[in-house]
């Protein structure tokens, strides 16, 4: 008699590769072939993932066809199976997945897709913060401007390609009217933040994408201003804070030596 | 959308002894917006583990109009992996959070050396396997400081090396660990038509006390080696034979509380509330004749 370990790694054994041979001793046949009883919960398995993985990446399911989307998800479970009991977690390593697959092909933009798609569900997910009142910010006096140090809203991710993947994301939306996206039409880098019930996302310029990717880091404003000039001669610092408190993607900040605002 | 965690206001928590509707997310506007006349509603545990943003927003909202059970299909139970430590955090989370009447679990398990399947696979039923679940339910009682519920799932195979019955495993369960049952009659007719045992004498081993909440739901037929084999989709209405065997469940467990579960081809809400009636009128109606 198998152990519960045993008959476990068996079982799952069966789950992953096409054949049942190990697991089959261990099945009563009660008038149907074991291998075709092990067979209704591969194939749950495969669809149950199948169904989240779609939900995660219409865009991507547009772009390849429901065809080859089903089977590339097969592909990816096959190496990457879930590596959780909450489903959120199953298409995370999709755009890795996807970056190997189509390395040195024209296909290349589709891991910049993917991970755009993922940011989305990630975004959807994220802690919620309070709004920064404007108010505290308009208070600092000029002198300690080249300290403050802000804090990006949990919930907003920054990604960049040197596709145009929101094109690309904005055309492959349902409502969306049909139209050809070339592919050669140069980088694209966008801001994704969360409104009441979904994720938004917003065209960032070269600079504005740097300024952003800089306050991330954790960085001054005065290091932050350095990255973004790096990008382009003029950018105007009052102008891009205002707007990004606004939208909510900017929190709160304190100054460089810690003192809270 | 964030909003301080202590003037949320919950309706009171306890499950009302009638029928209530799975919570999908599909319905979480029509919900708050008509209001259904359901007792209660189910959600299952996973899909508002997220920090923040809608999901849990929205549960927060439909909990102060409901009371509530928490449902997991993601624990893991009977897998010989330890238990997901961040995965019960989130369940402790959340249980916190919503103030559950009922919080529910399978009996099955789900992955071996860290990869998960995410589906309810069948245990064997043997003492070893009793052993190990006995110790998982109790280990998530006690992080949790409550009463699990467990629950048969519905399956497509049995091991050869099962020495009793899945009715004196149910039975043994709750009553060594102290976990309620969580009775799904829809499992227990798809697991009887596939494994060729009567549900009605399932039904009538379960220990009466035990039967904490009822599960309904719709199932599909599928072709194998030339026998059919009935399984358990959660995709359409519940099928007059699964109707017939609530019947006698209600007899047997009396008024308990029951949930129309709907999970694939999900229809419109109405759909859910209706069949939700169903469930109540059959209750009204057994417990009417018993009086």
């Amino acid at each position: 008699m198998p152990s519960l370990r045993e008959l476990q790694q068996a079982f799952g054994q069966g789950l992953l590769s096409a054949g049942a041979a190990c697991i089959a001793p261990f099945v009563v046949p009660n008038g149907i072939d074991p291998g075709a009883r092990v067979q209704i919960y591969r194939n749950n398995v495969r669809e149950g993932f199948l169904a989240t993985l779609r939900a995660g990446y219409p865009v991507l399911e547009r772009l390849v066809g429901q065809q080859y989307f089903r089977q590339l998800t097969f592909e990816y479970h096959a190496r990457f199976p879930s590596p959780s009991g909450n489903l959120h977690h199953a298409g995370q390593r999709l755009p890795e997945f996807l970056a190997e697959k189509f390395a040195s092909t024209e296909y290349v933009y589709f891991h910049d897709v993917s991970r755009l798609e993922w940011s989305v569900q990630e975004v959807l997910v994220a802690a919620g913060a309070d709004r920064l009142n404007i108010a505290r910010l308009e208070a600092v006096t000029a002198g300690d401007y080249a300290r403050l140090v802000f804090r990006l809203h949990p919930a907003t991710a920054l990604v960049s390609s040197e596709f145009p993947i929101l094109s690309i994301w904005q055309a492959n939306q349902p409502e969306a009217d049909e139209r050809v996206i070339d592919l050669d039409s140069g980088a694209e880098h966008v801001l994704l933040f969360r409104t009441d019930d979904a994720v938004e996302l917003r065209r960032l310029t070269r600079q504005e994408h740097a300024f952003l990717v800089s306050i991330d880091a954790g960085n001054t404003l005065e290091e932050v201003m350095e990255d973004t000039l790096a990008e382009g001669d003029m950018f105007d610092a009052a102008a891009g804070l205002r707007r990004y408190v606004a939208a909510g993607a900017i929190v709160d900040f304190e100054f460089e030596n810690g003192d809270g605002a | 959308m964030a909003r301080d965690a202590t003037s949320r206001v919950l309706c009171p928590g306890s499950i009302p002894a009638r029928a209530g509707i799975g919570l999908r997310a599909q319905h979480h506007r029509a919900i708050l917006d008509e209001r259904p006349d359901v007792g209660w509603v189910e959600a299952h545990s996973e899909n508002y583990f997220a920090a923040g943003g809608p999901q849990p927003e929205f549960l927060e909202r439909i909990r102060a109009q409901y009371p509530l059970s928490l449902h997991g299909v993601g624990l893991s139970l009977g897998s010989t992996d330890p238990i997901d430590r961040a995965h019960l955090a989130n369940l402790r989370r959340l249980v916190d959070r919503f103030d559950p009447g009922l919080v529910s679990e399978h009996l099955s398990w789900g992955s071996v050396g860290s990869t998960y399947f995410n589906d309810l696979l069948p245990m064997p039923y043997t003492e070893e396997a009793l052993r190990h679940m006995v110790a998982r339910v109790s280990e998530v009682q006690d992080a949790l400081g409550r009463q699990l519920l467990i629950e048969n799932v519905s399956s497509y195979l049995e091991y050869t090396c099962s020495t009793m019955a899945e009715w004196e495993f149910l039975e043994a369960l709750a009553f060594e660990s102290g976990c309620g049952l969580l009775l799904d009659v829809n499992n227990i007719h798809v697991s009887a038509h596939n494994h060729r045992f009567n549900a009605r004498d399932f039904i009538s081993r379960i220990p009466v006390k035990a039967v904490k909440e009822i599960h309904l739901a719709g199932h599909g037929r599928n072709v194998f080696g030339g026998r059919d084999i009935l399984i358990d989709t959660h995709g359409t209405h519940v099928s007059p034979e699964v109707w017939a065997l609530y019947e006698h469940a209600v007899r047997r467990f009396g008024n308990v509380p029951t949930l129309i579960e709907w999970d694939t081809d999900i229809p419109a809400l109405e759909v859910l509330v209706a069949e939700a009636r169903k469930a109540d009128a059959v209750q009204e109606q057994v417990h009417a004749l018993a009086a």
